[in-house]
């Protein structure tokens, strides 16, 4: 019986313990919080960067790279489509092929093509400086230059022989 | 997601216009960020205008005369004023470069000047360079070796040899390509960025180095090496003429070659 | 925005250390592009001069040998080029290590998925 009561009042006291310890971390923990308040209210600006910086030939040309892979995994999808369909048997094909005819389909296909072209003149560029060449800043802004001209380019003459095509067959 | 807006506290907002000086007939204005721990507050561009004919024809003449006759308390490092020791770098009519060797009739219109971006702001135009000198000490930029060197002597290096680390000694460190690069901008926490991979290559190259290949382990991380997308804003910017751009495609080559 | 630490600045750069890898995703990625140049400009001639015609002329020129080994080869090497891609941009922007094993793992299962439909397409026209 008293040693009951002795381990009870134990217990109780390793309790008490136990949560003031508690108490205390977390009164501390909330402390520590406080102080990262005030810390992170006097806490540096970050400098501007993006907003700021001059949009030079370098930069847009990267983004552009970027863009034009994005797009092409996108239009991609539209490839696999066609490929299905063409699997898919006639009816299913000549659905798909309305709705490429429709200028919004030929819009699609021929902004796939400008992103086709510039990833495929960029990516040589880049495969060149990958390789050590034409990383001087005159040779970046030459072959900048040179990739965009062959965008254009590329893009026409495609566009000209789809014509050409289309009229023939 | 990478930030591409500044957060709150960071947006710059407008300042304080000093007055034109009086009877001044050539003039140009600065505009200029200008943050300080002391006061509450975000950034702010304050604008001064300056006499022209009465300053030197570098931005960082123009800069000491605000601070010695206008407006003390703008902050910013120079030191040499002839660009050897890249204290001075800033973003300067948004390209990095240093303020001694960017002369003010280059600019058009309005000089603004901003602290090289995407970094931590003490004051003013001066950033916070720790992460990117850990950067630096973390590629271990000196010669590495286990034989001992001639008696006597140096050790030595082949003329052809030597010819190899032009183009890399001779930077000074200012970051002004490492805070051109937007892939520094969002990664710069484990990227390491242009200046320290040219300084990583400086070594690499080295003839008289024995741990060449030791540096390239070290090296070959899709993080500390390859968010490098070659976007070359870092030797488009660089104000010593220098090709990071190129270093780090060494790099890249070599860890190829050794596969 | 990452908590105040205590850590110094050359311990947080050295982190985790060197993931000793990079090389071979950085070449693949090379390998895939230079192979695409000429698969690209191939396809791009020959669907060109293909266009205009309806079902039956389609499903002849998926048939013709050259036209399927260079749409498959195409497919292949598109999507695993892709998939590359689109690994760096992930890596790139999403900084959170969760959602970024989350992205990862849509992308290349979406992407495997895609290339696994597409090929077998080409080979059950080509085939049949």
């Amino acid at each position: 019986m008293i040693g009951d009561t002795t381990s009870a009042i134990g217990l109780l006291a390793t309790i008490l313990t136990f949560s003031r310890i508690d108490l205390e971390r977390r009164m501390r923990d909330k402390d520590k919080e406080r102080i990262g308040e005030m810390i992170m209210a006097k806490q540096r600006p970050l400098s501007p960067h993006l907003m700021i910086y001059k949009p030079q030939l370098t930069t847009i040309m990267s983004i552009m790279h970027r863009m034009t892979g994005g797009a092409l995994a996108m239009g991609s999808l539209l490839v696999v489509w066609w490929i299905v369909a063409l699997a898919s048997g006639a009816e299913y094909y000549a659905f798909v092929q309305t709705i490429i005819g429709h200028w919004m389909g030929q819009l699609v296909i021929f902004g796939f093509s400008v992103a086709v072209f510039y990833h495929l003149s960029n990516g040589i560029r880049h495969l060149l400086w990958d390789f050590g060449y034409n990383l001087s800043i005159e040779g970046v802004h030459r072959s900048g230059y040179v990739v965009l001209v062959m965008t254009l380019v590329l893009t026409a003459l495609t566009w000209v022989s789809v014509w050409a095509s289309v009229w023939t067959n | 997601m990478a930030e591409f807006a500044l957060p709150q506290h960071s947006k710059v907002q407008k300042g304080k216009i000093h007055p034109k000086p009086e009877g001044a007939m050539r003039t140009k204005t600065f505009n200029i960020y200008r943050w300080s721990p002391e006061d509450d507050g975000n950034p702010r561009m304050d604008t001064y205008t300056v006499n022209l004919d009465e300053c030197g024809p570098m931005v960082l003449d123009a800069l000491i005369k605000i601070k010695g006759e206008t407006d003390p308390s703008l902050t910013f490092r120079r030191s040499c004023r002839e660009g050897i020791c890249g204290s001075c770098s800033m973003n300067i009519d948004g390209t990095n470069t240093l303020a001694c060797l960017k002369s003010i009739d280059e600019v058009d219109g309005d000089v603004d000047i901003y602290p090289l971006p995407h970094m931590p702001v003490i004051k003013d135009l001066v950033p916070d360079l720790s992460h990117a000198y850990a950067q630096l000490a973390s590629i271990e930029p000196w010669l590495k070796t286990d034989s001992n060197a001639p008696e006597g002597e140096e050790r030595r290096q082949s003329v052809d040899d030597r010819d190899k680390m032009d183009g890399l000694w001779e930077c000074v460190l200012c970051f002004s390509c490492s805070t051109s690069c937007p892939s520094y901008w969002w990664n710069g926490d484990r990227y390491l960025g242009p200046a320290v991979l040219l300084q990583a290559y400086r070594w690499i190259a080295d003839s008289r180095d024995e741990y060449t290949g030791e540096r390239l382990d070290a090296l070959e991380d899709p993080f500390r090496l390859y968010r490098c997308h070659t976007i070359m804003n870092c030797t488009q910017t660089c104000p010593k003429g220098l090709n990071p751009g190129k270093a780090i495609a060494e790099i890249k080559k070599l860890q190829l070659e050794r596969q | 925005m990452e908590k105040t630490s205590m850590r110094s600045p050359l311990g947080k750069v050295r982190g985790l250390g060197s993931a000793r890898k990079g090389v071979s995703h950085w070449w693949l990625q090379r390998l895939t592009a230079m192979g695409l140049i000429p698969l690209v400009i191939y396809m791009v001639i020959s669907l060109v001069s293909a266009m205009g015609g309806d079902y039956i002329n389609a499903v002849a020129w998926l048939q013709s040998p050259i036209n399927a080994t260079v749409m498959l080869l195409l497919l292949g090497a598109g999507f695993f080029h892709a998939t590359l891609g689109a690994q760096v941009i992930i890596e790139d922007y999403v900084s959170n290590e969760n959602r970024r094993l989350l992205a990862l793992v849509a992308v290349k299962l979406a992407m495997t998925g895609l290339a696994a439909l597409s090929l077998f397409s080409v080979l059950s026209v080509a085939l049949s």
